[in-house]
């Protein structure tokens, strides 16, 4: 398997963000509340995951040691702030429909744990396919935990008010809407992380096992 | 050991001023086009809610400014009959029709929704027809709340009527060619939130009719 690819596989099955190493937990449990949702702030992570994580690797030998968590910071904040400018400016559909979990992305955490744990250790080209795959992950988990949510908590998926793509009439099905509000999203997130369990067992991992470098950065998280 | 506090300060002191000089300069590049873009959807989000109106202007006197707007007209919202003082009035524009007034497009940030603020434009013809609500800022819950932006049927309880007020009913007995407004089940809050504001906004219009405000443009509301 090339490098590239590697990175994807491990960013959607192996260390998948949200299920795995349980990073971003705030915007997870937030924002997906619908399907689309999920994947408007899967995809706006997605891209600022790769360029940051790249970035982030083109200065680690610039970057000293003591201070990398607020030169990290100031990175990632920097470089989310110029993507919001030029999708204000030149994509406004775009924004229009993105623009809400811009500001959600500089503070979520799985942005700055992949800057320590991977992209500060590696050269550009891995970083920038492990932020692809990490936001893959997240886009995917969250996609699925939304579209879940949506259906038993509104009867539809991926919604917009008057049409949707999947829509359970309600004679048939009443939502229960309890699964659109906090408490939803934490029992849909156990099952979730339940079946992922499943997968990684299949896969030889142990149920609980994460990689090494992730247990000594969860306080932060 | 004080050369490494020394290295790392300017380190990451030349991390922070890169950072900003490219911020400045991105923040100059593209100030001009989200400036447009910005116009641009105002104009449409007017236009959303005033169909009649071709073009929409700014009100002349100071007080009618964003800025003012609330205070102007902060004794006029107390003294209404819902006690309006929850709720801002965050600005007006009036809707021309071949340089003639068209009506008026209010835009109202009310307060007491159950996820915070919810801001909407209210666009009300020159014959005092409510023609449209749309929401610009709302974060009520979804699946609840949200109903009331997502389900049109709740907004077009308050158009095509002209009355000084709307009343929230819960017993269903709500209709779409009078006063009385049915709540969304399970969401008095926001139903009751909307309806305040859209109250405010009939205030507001009928406060600046009474001024016979002029525009920008030399249009007088009337």
């Amino acid at each position: 398997m090339s490098k590239a690819s590697e990175r994807i596989y491990n960013g959607i099955i192996k260390e998948n963000p949200t299920l795995v190493l349980t990073l971003g937990m705030c915007p997870t449990l937030a924002v997906t509340t619908s399907a689309i949702n999920g994947i408007g702030m899967g995809l706006s992570s997605l891209v600022v995951l790769a360029l940051s994580n790249a970035l982030i690797s083109a200065l680690r030998k610039f970057i000293p040691d003591g201070v990398r968590m607020p030169a990290y910071i100031v990175v990632v904040a920097s470089l989310v702030t110029v993507v919001q400018f030029l999708m204000q400016a030149y994509t406004p559909s775009i924004y229009a429909s993105l623009g809400i979990y811009i500001p959600l992305i500089v503070v979520n955490c799985i942005i700055l744990g992949r800057a320590e744990a991977y992209a500060s250790k590696n050269a550009i080209y891995p970083s920038f396919f492990d932020g692809i795959g990490m936001g893959l992950g997240f886009t995917a988990a969250l996609t699925l935990l939304g579209a879940v949510r949506e259906l038993i908590g509104s009867g539809t998926i991926l919604s917009d008010g008057s049409k949707a793509l999947v829509q359970i009439p309600e004679a048939v099905y009443s939502p229960a809407s309890i699964f659109v509000l906090a408490p939803g999203a934490f029992i849909v997130l156990a099952f979730f992380i339940a079946i992922m369990n499943r997968i990684k067992r299949k896969h030889g991992m142990k149920p609980a096992e994460v990689p090494d470098y992730i247990s000594e950065e969860k306080e932060e998280a | 050991m004080k050369n490494k506090i020394v290295n790392d300060t300017i380190r990451l002191f030349i991390i922070t001023l890169v950072a900003g000089i490219i911020l400045g300069i991105v923040y100059n590049l593209t100030k001009a086009p989200i400036a447009t873009q910005e116009e641009l959807s105002k104009q449409n989000a007017y236009k959303m809610v005033l169909s009649a109106a071709d073009k929409f202007e700014e009100l002349a006197d100071e007080k009618y400014s964003d800025a003012n707007i609330t205070a102007t007209l902060s004794d006029a919202l107390k003294s209404s009959e819902d006690a309006l003082e929850k709720d801002d009035i965050a600005g007006v524009v009036v809707g021309t029709s071949n340089g003639a007034y068209a009506g008026l497009v209010v835009t109202v940030i009310a307060h007491d929704g159950y996820g915070g603020d919810i801001k909407y434009a209210v666009g009300i013809d020159k014959d005092g027809i409510l023609q449209g609500i749309s929401f610009l800022a709302i974060s009520e819950t979804a699946g609840l709340g949200m109903r009331a932006k997502q389900d049109p049927s709740f907004a077009a309880q308050f158009t095509g009527v002209s009355v000084d007020r709307y009343v929230l009913v819960k017993d269903g007995s709500g209709s779409n060619s009078d006063s009385t407004i049915d709540a969304i089940s399970g969401s008095t809050v926001t139903s009751k939130a909307v309806l305040r504001g859209v109250n405010a906004a009939k205030v507001a219009v009928k406060e600046i009719k009474a001024a016979k405000a002029v525009t920008k443009g030399g249009v007088t509301v009337e």
